[in-house]
């Protein structure tokens, strides 16, 4: 279970840098004038801030905690690990 | 490094395939308008999980689930702030060029689908304007339509900004007879 979260976690971090790659590179590459190339340097700065701030909010979270509130972690749960 | 920060100077709206005496006159997009209404739209989702958290606050915080209310609510936030740039890319990707040889109709529909079309100042024929509507009227955009001599679909610039204006504008450069 902790394999399969962590794999899933991992590939949604990569498929959203690479959107936000592709973003930045079609702005750049092909925006004509100062607007684009402004845009893209907002969209990256924010971007990062956005990611820092949810992988910082993430390791913040007790999920043991949450899991025995919600009493998911029963014997017979799925989630026991 | 000075080059590297010289994108964001003053620039000459120069363009990938641009002739030596090549003049950029205009550089079109669509009004500002409908993309302003979509980033009123995106900003009002990347709002709502604040509101909604605030709104719920007493559940979650009696629940224990307030941490992780925040964690979903800040992956809701990258998800919106990618697709709300992604509107704003295709929309600044959207653009017509107006030189002094030719006219430039450049469209991004996605990220890997994009055409560009070219037509030669003096293959213009005939050109019209179409302003129709109450906030076409008010905000002075419209359609502008370049017929040319051929059997080929018309060239059209879609709600752009003063079509008026842009039409006196290739007017002014078609070649004198």
């Amino acid at each position: 279970m902790l394999i399969i979260t962590l794999t899933a976690l991992g590939l949604a971090t990569l498929i959203y840098w690479v959107f936000a790659f592709t973003i930045i590179y079609h702005l750049v590459r092909f925006g004509i004038g100062k607007t684009p190339k402004k845009l893209a340097s907002v969209f990256l700065v924010g971007t990062v801030a956005l990611f820092s701030l949810s992988i910082l909010l993430f390791s913040l979270v007790d999920f043991r905690a949450i899991g025995h509130n919600l009493n998911l972690f029963n014997e017979d749960s799925i989630f026991s690990f | 490094m000075k080059t590297l920060f010289s994108v964001f100077k003053e620039s000459h709206n120069s363009f990938e395939g641009q002739e030596k005496d090549e003049v950029v006159l205009l550089l079109l997009r669509r009004h500002p308008f409908f993309i302003i209404l979509q980033s009123i739209f995106y900003i009002i989702i990347l709002l709502a999980p604040i509101i909604i958290g605030l709104v719920l606050a007493s559940f979650l915080l009696s629940r224990g689930l307030m941490e992780l209310y925040i964690v979903l609510a800040s992956i809701w936030e990258l998800i919106i702030w990618q697709l709300w740039f992604y509107a704003l890319t295709m929309y600044l990707l959207d653009v017509w060029i107006v030189t002094n040889q030719r006219i430039i109709d450049s469209t991004q529909r996605g990220f890997f689908n994009r055409s560009v079309s070219e037509l030669h100042n003096s293959r213009i024929q005939d050109i019209s304007v179409k302003v129709s509507g109450l906030f076409q009227s008010l905000l002075k955009f419209g359609d502008l339509e370049v017929q040319t001599a051929g059997t080929e679909n018309k060239f059209r610039f879609l709600q752009i900004p003063n079509p008026v204006e842009v039409k006196n504008v290739i007017m002014a450069n078609l070649p004198q007879l």
